[in-house]
C-alpha cells in the first residue's frame, strides 16, 4: 500500500474532491436539521434508538429502566469484594470528607472543601490511577460560560435544555449556568490561561447546538490547562490524595446512609477501609465498556465504577440509557481510531464532507444530531470514505480552517490536533481528517440535587457520573463546566455538613450482602464481577498460544 | 545605521532594566543600534570553567551559534555580539578564546550541538558595549549627541574585576584602563580618580558571607568620597547590586550615613542625551540617584544656567 | 539489520519487538501500548488517558543498530521492527508549594522555588526528548531571564510526563517551572474582561431570577416553542 503524506493512495482520491470543492463550499451553509427532522435521524440512526445495544435493568432501584447492554452487564455484576473479607473494625483512614475520584469535579471538590474550612487533613482524596489520569485533560474544544453582554444565562439555559431534548432537571440547568461566569472568574485568579484577544477579552467560539459564541478555550488544551492549574492548587493546598487505590465498594451506616468506602490498591491488591462522614462521588463516566462496541475517547479508567457502587447501596439513578456518541472520532489512521477530533475545528468552520466532497449536514448541530448524521452517511449511502482496514468515514475540512480565518489559524488553536495528526505524517493544514462518531460521555448516572445530594444520606455526586443535568444529550463545553459547577457546589456542602455536629454511625456492607441475594434470585447466565477497575485488551491470541505451548511441555 | 547583535544576559532582564533601557535608546542615537537576539540562554558564568568540564562551555558557545544567525538578519551588523554585562563578557571572551585555540574541544561541543542546528565557527568576535563606544562609535561623536551636560556630577569610574581581568578578557589596560574616564568626560561629569577603581565589590559572597561585601564596598566607597565624588558609574550589574544595596544597609546601621549613587554608563549617557527619565528605573536602584540630579538641575526642571 | 516481517496465518503484518528483554512478534499497526498489552501485560502505571494528554506513559526506546535513547509517548507511537521496549513509570519531581497570590510574574519568583533553574547548562537535552516537540531549554531560559510571558507561552502544550527532568544533568523539574511561569503569566500579565467581572456581579445580584422562574415554569411544549425560536447572533445559519 502506498502512503502519500500519511494518506493511503486510493484515499488520495477522495481528498482530490475535497480540495476541488472547498473554494465554492467556503461561503456555502446546509441548513440545519428541525425538531421533527432531527428526532428522525436519531430514531433511524443514533445507537441509542436501536434496541438490539438495549436492554432493562433486572434489579435494584431501577429496575425497568432501559440501558446500554455494557451498562446493565456491570450492573447486573457481582461484587469484585467478598463483603465478608473486609474487617470494619479495623479502619485504616479516618476522615471528614472523602472524595472518590480525582479528576476535575473531585479535585475542584476538594479544592472548595478546603476553601470553604474543611482542614485539609480531614479530607482525602483517592484515585484509581494518577491525580489527573482523567477526562478532563482531554477535553479538549472549551467551556461555555454566558459572560458577554449579547449573551446571558438565560440563553445559555435554553441552548443546553434544547440540547438536552428537554429532559434536564430544571434546576441543575440553572444551577450551571449561573455559577459558569464565577468558574472563569475563579479559573482566572487560580491563572488559568484562557485564550484572549489582544485587547484583553476572551476570545469565544461557537459550540454545536449553542445561540451564542461562548466556548472559552486555551487553544485545544482546555482542559489540560484547566486541570494542571486545579492539580498544582491542590498540591499547595496539601490536601492528601492516594493515587492507584480506587474505591470498590461503599459503606454503609445502619440507616443506610453512606459513611465511608473499601479501598483496593491495584498495585500491592490489599484492601483499606475509609470512614467518612461525607463521601463526594466524583468517579466519571463509562467510556471504556466501549458501548455498542464503539472505539472511545476516554482515559484507561472509565469503567463507570462510581455508579456501580452508588447502584448497590441503594442510590437512585436516571437517564443512563443516553449516550453521548461523539460526532468526530478519529477513523484513520488505526493507531488512533476513537480519539478525540475536537468539535472546535468544527466551531472554527471546517465542514463534514462525504467521498464526493460535498457537505452532507450543517456542521454545528448538537452531537447526537451530528454523530447520527454521519452514521446515516456511512451506513445508508455510499458517500463514505473506507480506510485499509474497512473503516468507514467522512471528512473533516481542517484546511478550510485556514482559508476563512487566515494561515497560522490551526497551529495557535489546535496545536494538540495537528500534533496528533502530524506524528502520523498527516498535516491537516493540508489535508482534511477523516471521522466517525466515537464513544463520548455518560449523559446520565447517579441523580443529585444542586447541592449534590444524592438520594443516600452522606453521598455527594458530581461530574461526568451525576444524571440530570444534560438530560439526554450534554452540548459541547457544558462538561469542562459541569464539573467546576458542581465539584465546587459539592465542596461547599461537605464543609457546611463538616460544621454540624453528628455521628458516622456503624460501618456496614449489608447493602453488598443484599446486592448479592438480589443477583442470585437472577439466576444469571453469566458470572461477571464489578467494579471493572480497568478495562481487559490483553490479546486472546497471545494467551491461547502460550496456553497451548503449555499443555505441549506437558 | 550600523546594527549589532545584542546578548543581555539574565540580569538585564531582571534587576538592570535601567541599564538595558538606556542602552538601547543611545544606541539608535549613536548609529551603533543594539538588537536584541530573538532567541538566547544564559552566558554560563554561573558555572565554574574549570578546563576539564566541556559540558559547561556548552551555553556560552550556543550563545555565539545563536548570535552568529542573528547577524544574518541584521543590517551592516559585524560579526560581533555585543554585551552589556562584564560578567557575560568575561565568559563569553574566555570560552571564545578557548575554543579558536583548541579545537577539539570546539569539535566536542558541536557535536552537542548539531542536531539543535547550532554549531559554532568561531567566527564571532564578543564586545563590551564600552569597546563600541570607544572603537566604533568614537568619544567625539557621543558628545555630539550630548543636549544636558552633566554639569555639577562628580563621578568616579569603578571597573570590578572582570573588565580588566584576565588577560584574555579584559577590555582596557588592567592598571591604566580610560574607557570609563573618557566616556564620563564626554558626557560633561567633573572626573574622580579613585586608587580603588578595581577593588572587589565582593561579588557572590553576597550570597553567604555578605560581611565580606559590606567591608569591601565600605573601602570602595570612602575612597571616592573622600576624592570629591558624588556619584559612581559602573559596567556590571553585580556590582551595581553590592555597592547600592550594601550602602544603603550601611546608611541604616552604621556612621557612614551619607551613601552616593550608582549609575550605569549608559545612564550617564541617556541623561546627558536628553532620553525621558523613565528609561532609567531609578526606583529599582537602593540609592535614588533622582534627588542629587534634580539638586544639579539635570533632571525635572528647565536649566537655569 | 533485517527488516523481516512475517506473515501470520490472518495476513497481519507483524513486526518482532523486545518487551522487558523478552522478544514478541506483534501486528505492526499496534502502538507501544496496545503492542505491550497484545503481549499480555496488563497495563496499570504508564497509562492514563491513552491519548497523548495525560503524560503518565512517557517512554525510553531503543532501536537494534542504533546508538541513540529515544523517547516517546507510548499511546501515540507506533511500533517499529527491532524496537527494545521497557515501561518507565512516572517519577514524580518535587513540586515547589506556593500562594500565587502573593508572587510577582519574576525570575525570582521562579527561583526561589526552583533555585536549579540556575543550573541550566543549555545543552538542549530536555528539548531533544519532549515527545510534544516544546523548545524546553528555551522557555527554562526564559524564566531564568524573567520572561514569564515568553516562558509561559512556549511551555503552553506540556502534557507533564517529565522525561525532561529525568534527562537533565541540572536535574531541573523543567515541567513544574512551566507550570509556575502559566500560573504566573495567567494571574498578573492579563487582565480579567469587565464584562466577566460585572456579569458574575448580576448573577449574585439576582438580575435572571425572575427569567429563570418564568423558563422553568414552562410546560415542554412551551420550552420547544421557545427553543424553536430562539436566535441565533454570532454564527452564520441558513
Amino acid at each position: 500500500m502506498k502512503m502519500i503524506r500519511g494518506y493511503p493512495e486510493d484515499m488520495r482520491k477522495s481528498i482530490d474532491n475535497v480540495n476541488k470543492t472547498r473554494n465554492k463550499r467556503i461561503d456555502q451553509i446546509i441548513e440545519d436539521l428541525s425538531l421533527k427532522e432531527r428526532k428522525e435521524v436519531l430514531d433511524n440512526f443514533h445507537p441509542d434508538y436501536n434496541p438490539k445495544f438495549k436492554r432493562n435493568i433486572s434489579w435494584g432501584g431501577n429496575k425497568g429502566d432501559d440501558v446500554p447492554n455494557e451498562v446493565a452487564d456491570v450492573i447486573e455484576a457481582y461484587p469484585m469484594v467478598n463483603p465478608d473479607d473486609i474487617d470494619l473494625n479495623q479502619i485504616d483512614y479516618d476522615v471528614n470528607v472523602l472524595i472518590i475520584g480525582a479528576g476535575g469535579a473531585g479535585t475542584s471538590a476538594a479544592l472548595w472543601a478546603n476553601y470553604s474550612g474543611v482542614p485539609k487533613e480531614e479530607i482525602l482524596l483517592v484515585t484509581k490511577l494518577r491525580l489527573g489520569d482523567c477526562n478532563t485533560v482531554m477535553a479538549q474544544g472549551g467551556i461555555q460560560a454566558a459572560d458577554r453582554p449579547v449573551d446571558s444565562p438565560l440563553i445559555h439555559y435554553m441552548d443546553a435544555i434544547g440540547g438536552g431534548h428537554f429532559e434536564n432537571k430544571p434546576e441543575l440547568v440553572k444551577a450551571l449556568v449561573s455559577d459558569a461566569p464565577k468558574i472563569i472568574k475563579w479559573h482566572k485568579d487560580l491563572g488559568v490561561m484562557y485564550d484572549c484577544t489582544e485587547d484583553g477579552s476572551f476570545i469565544e467560539n461557537p459550540g454545536g447546538g449553542t445561540s451564542r459564541n461562548r466556548m472559552h478555550c486555551s487553544k485545544d488544551y482546555t482542559g489540560l490547562e484547566m486541570f494542571r492549574t486545579l492539580k498544582d492548587e491542590i498540591i499547595n493546598k496539601e490536601v492528601p490524595y492516594l493515587e492507584f487505590s480506587p474505591a470498590v465498594e461503599l459503606i454503609t451506616n445502619e440507616t443506610g446512609g453512606i459513611a465511608g468506602a473499601v479501598l483496593y490498591n491495584i498495585e500491592t491488591k490489599q484492601y483499606f477501609v475509609v470512614r467518612a462522614k461525607t463521601i463526594i462521588l466524583t468517579t466519571g463516566g463509562f467510556g471504556r465498556l466501549h458501548v455498542a462496541g464503539f472505539p472511545t475517547s476516554n482515559h484507561y479508567g472509565a469503567t463507570m465504577d462510581g455508579v456501580v457502587m452508588a447502584y448497590r447501596a441503594g442510590a437512585k439513578l436516571r437517564d443512563l440509557d443516553a449516550t453521548q456518541f461523539h460526532p468526530t472520532g478519529a477513523a484513520f489512521p488505526e493507531q488512533i481510531v476513537g480519539l478525540l477530533i475536537t468539535e472546535k475545528v468544527r466551531s472554527l468552520g471546517g465542514q463534514v464532507l462525504g467521498r464526493n466532497g460535498e457537505q452532507i449536514c450543517y456542521p454545528l448541530e448538537p452531537r447526537d444530531v451530528e454523530a447520527s448524521s454521519i452514521i446515516k452517511c456511512c451506513a445508508a449511502t455510499d458517500n463514505y470514505i473506507e480506510t485499509p482496514t474497512q473503516m468507514r468515514g467522512v471528512w473533516l475540512d481542517s484546511p478550510l480552517i485556514e482559508e476563512i480565518k487566515g494561515k497560522g489559524t490551526i497551529m495557535n488553536n489546535l496545536s494538540a490536533m495537528h500534533r496528533m495528526m502530524n506524528r502520523f505524517d498527516i498535516d491537516i493544514t493540508v489535508d482534511p481528517i477523516l471521522v466517525y462518531p466515537t464513544l463520548h460521555y455518560q449523559n446520565g448516572g447517579v441523580e443529585h440535587d444542586e447541592s449534590c445530594h444524592t438520594s443516600l444520606k452522606g453521598l455527594l455526586a458530581a461530574g461526568e457520573i451525576s444524571g440530570g443535568v444534560h438530560g439526554k444529550n450534554r452540548l459541547m463545553g457544558n462538561s469542562l463546566l459541569e464539573i467546576n459547577v458542581f465539584g465546587r457546589r459539592a465542596g461547599i456542602t461537605a464543609a457546611n455538613e463538616y460544621k454540624k455536629k453528628s455521628t458516622t454511625g456503624k460501618l456496614s456492607l449489608a447493602h453488598v450482602h443484599k446486592s448479592i441475594k438480589a443477583l442470585d434470585a437472577l439466576n444469571l447466565k453469566d458470572k461477571r464481577y464489578s467494579p471493572t477497575i480497568l478495562p481487559e485488551y490483553r490479546s486472546d491470541v497471545v494467551r491461547d498460544r502460550l496456553v497451548q505451548l503449555y499443555e505441549e511441555s506437558l | 545605521m550600523v546594527q549589532y547583535s545584542y546578548f543581555p544576559g539574565c540580569n538585564l532582564k531582571t534587576n538592570a532594566k535601567g541599564f538595558e533601557e538606556t542602552a538601547i535608546a543611545v544606541s539608535k542615537k549613536i548609529n551603533a543600534e543594539l538588537v536584541e537576539m530573538p532567541i538566547w540562554n544564559c552566558c554560563g558564568t554561573v558555572h565554574t570553567l574549570t578546563s576539564d568540564n566541556i559540558m559547561k562551555r556548552i551555553a556560552p558557545i550556543r550563545v555565539l551559534s545563536r548570535s552568529k544567525k542573528h547577524i544574518e538578519t541584521l543590517k551592516e551588523s559585524p560579526n560581533q555580539v555585543v554585551t552589556l554585562c562584564s560578567m557575560c563578557n568575561s565568559t563569553l571572551r574566555i570560552v571564545n578564546n578557548e575554543v579558536r585555540k583548541n579545537q577539539d574541544t570546539l569539535d566536542k561541543i558541536n557535536y552537542q550541538l548539531e542536531e539543535d542546528e547550532e554549531v559554532y565557527e568561531t567566527d564571532m568576535e564578543v564586545k563590551h558595549f564600552l569597546e563600541i563606544l570607544r572603537d566604533s562609535v568614537g568619544y567625539e561623536k557621543i558628545s555630539e549627541k550630548v543636549v544636558n551636560p552633566l554639569e555639577g556630577l562628580k563621578i568616579s569610574p569603578y571597573y570590578g574585576c572582570m573588565l580588566l581581568h584576565p588577560e584574555e578578557a579584559k577590555i582596557d589596560d588592567e592598571e591604566m584602563p580610560d574607557v570609563l574616564e573618557s566616556l564620563v568626560e564626554s558626557l560633561g561629569a567633573e572626573l574622580v580618580m579613585s586608587p580603588l577603581f578595581k577593588f572587589c565589590c565582593g561579588s557572590y559572597h553576597i550570597v553567604d558571607q555578605e560581611y565580606i561585601v559590606s567591608s569591601q564596598v565600605e573601602k570602595i566607597v570612602e575612597a571616592a568620597k573622600r576624592r570629591g565624588a558624588n556619584a559612581l558609574v559602573v559596567a556590571c550589574p553585580l556590582c551595581a547590586y553590592n555597592i547600592d544595596q550594601q550602602q544603603k544597609a550601611m546608611a541604616k546601621n552604621t556612621v557612614r550615613k551619607s551613601p552616593i549613587p550608582v549609575f550605569y554608563f549608559t545612564q550617564l549617557m541617556a541623561i546627558a542625551m536628553g532620553e525621558p527619565v523613565k528609561i532609567n528605573h531609578f526606583k529599582d536602584h537602593f540609592i535614588n540617584p533622582e534627588p542629587l540630579l534634580k539638586d544639579l538641575g539635570l533632571i525635572g526642571r528647565k536649566k537655569t544656567k | 539489520m533485517s527488516k523481516t516481517k512475517t506473515k501470520q496465518e490472518n495476513e497481519t503484518l507483524t513486526v518482532k519487538i523486545y518487551i522487558m528483554g523478552s522478544a514478541h512478534e506483534v501486528p505492526e499497526s499496534l502502538t507501544i501500548m496496545k503492542a505491550m498489552e497484545y503481549a499480555g501485560f496488563k497495563i496499570k502505571r504508564g497509562a492514563g488517558c491513552r491519548a497523548g494528554f495525560c503524560g503518565a506513559c512517557g517512554t525510553v526506546y531503543r532501536k537494534a543498530g542504533d546508538y541513540r535513547l529515544y523517547a516517546a509517548l507510548a499511546c501515540q507511537t507506533q511500533v517499529e521492527d527491532g524496537m527494545v521496549l521497557t515501561q518507565l513509570p512516572f517519577v514524580p519531581a518535587p513540586k515547589g508549594i506556593y500562594d500565587v497570590d502573593s508572587l510577582q510574574p519574576t525570575a525570582s519568583s521562579i527561583l526561589k522555588f526552583y533555585p536549579e533553574v540556575a543550573r541550566c547548562l543549555s545543552c538542549n537535552a530536555c528539548s531533544k526528548v519532549c515527545p510534544q516537540e516544546i523548545q524546553v531549554m528555551d522557555f527554562v531560559q526564559y524564566s531564568l531571564q524573567g520572561q514569564i510571558d515568553k516562558a509561559a507561552e512556549v511551555s503552553f502544550d506540556c502534557v507533564q510526563c517529565g522525561l525532561c527532568a529525568i534527562r537533565c544533568p541540572a536535574e531541573i523539574p523543567q515541567y513544574h517551572v512551566g507550570m509556575l511561569a502559566r500560573r504566573l503569566h495567567g494571574k498578573y500579565n492579563t487582565s480579567t474582561p469587565e464584562t466577566l467581572l460585572e456579569r458574575v456581579e448580576e448573577i449574585e445580584n439576582g438580575v435572571f431570577e425572575e427569567g429563570f422562574k418564568e423558563l422553568i415554569s414552562l410546560s415542554k411544549d412551551g420550552l420547544k416553542k421557545r427553543y424553536t425560536e430562539r436566535d441565533f447572533v454570532d454564527q452564520k445559519k441558513a
